[in-house]
């Protein structure tokens, strides 16, 4: 841990965890108002197409949940591979990006990062979503 | 026999000698050498941090340019991981690059994906030589000079200028 890391008030922080593909992503708890069974209902946007990463085999019955999201600019419905869980995390886990990643990366909603144990999650701004969303 | 040199003459020329040994051995530089496809690049060793083990896990980063495969876990710290052969538009097996060196420059810290480390030497300042004007284009802005290691040519990097273009939208 580094000065920087240290000054931050010891307090956690509930988040909504899922992978998609091998890549672990959060969502900030407090966004998300209901999840609901959701392979049967047509999403509005789903995390692939978030993330801009390949689509799961449509053959496949991966479970899909769907996470109905409400930020100031309205509500809207996000569909993602189950297991999803409630993680409550402890502030110094959350990482900046990296100055690279931050310059380089095109995806607007990527806001920062989470060490997860022996992983590392991508934490989703869905302030920032909702205008791709629509 | 005539003595045409007094003693203290020849040690006068005696310590001439040890004081250009002293003069020459001032001026040193720690260089790591690495691979990256069949040619061997340096950077100062003032810009790398850490060697890592090959079997770093890289967590890719959707939304990244091909040359930023993404991220590692380093002791809780998170870092973004370059393609330094890419970024430099390589073209040489620089696919198999997985040896990752933990560089810093112009406060930017990442991870650069070479082949192979090579060695970490201590080399006089006035072995490094300019550069020959048949640099190729993609190299050209990015190197500092060059030295033979092991009858081998090194291409001697600029991290710092190769990070902050890269910051600004280089490779």
């Amino acid at each position: 841990m580094n000065e920087q890391q240290d000054s931050i008030p010891a307090k956690n922080i509930k988040m909504v965890v899922f992978t998609t593909g091998k890549t672990r992503v959060l969502i900030e708890q407090s966004y998300i108002s209901t999840m609901e069974p959701g392979n049967s209902q047509p999403a509005v946007i789903s995390i692939e197409e978030l993330l801009e990463t390949p689509f799961t085999d449509s053959t496949s019955q991966q479970l899909k949940r769907l996470l109905i999201i409400n930020t100031d600019n309205g509500q809207f419905t996000l569909a993602v591979d189950e297991p999803v869980e409630l993680q409550e995390l402890p502030s110094q886990s959350i990482r900046p990006l990296p100055l690279l990643i931050a310059a380089r990366n095109e995806l607007p909603y990527l806001r920062a990062m989470a060490v997860l144990e022996q992983d590392i999650g991508l934490i989703i701004d869905p302030m920032l979503i909702d205008s791709k969303a629509g | 026999m005539t003595n045409d040199l007094s003693l203290d003459d020849i040690l006068l020329h005696r310590g001439d000698e040890s004081a250009e040994v002293v003069n020459v051995d001032g001026n040193r530089v720690k260089l790591v050498i690495f691979s990256l496809g069949s040619e061997w690049y340096a950077l100062y060793g003032k810009n790398i941090t850490e060697i890592l083990p090959e079997d770093t896990l890289v967590f890719f980063v959707p939304g990244c340019p091909p040359s930023l495969p993404g991220v590692i876990n380093l002791r809780g710290t998170i870092e973004s991981v370059l393609h330094l052969g890419m970024v430099l538009k390589l073209s040489d097996n620089i696919e198999s690059a997985k040896t990752i060196l933990l560089a810093k420059a112009e406060n930017i810290r990442s991870g650069l994906c070479v082949n192979a480390v090579i060695d970490v030497i201590d080399v006089l300042e006035s072995d490094i030589k300019p550069v020959a004007d048949s640099l190729p284009e993609n190299l050209q802005d990015y190197v500092l000079g060059a030295l033979v290691f092991s009858s081998k040519a090194v291409t001697l990097l600029n991290l710092e200028k190769i990070l902050t273009d890269y910051q600004q939208g280089l490779g």
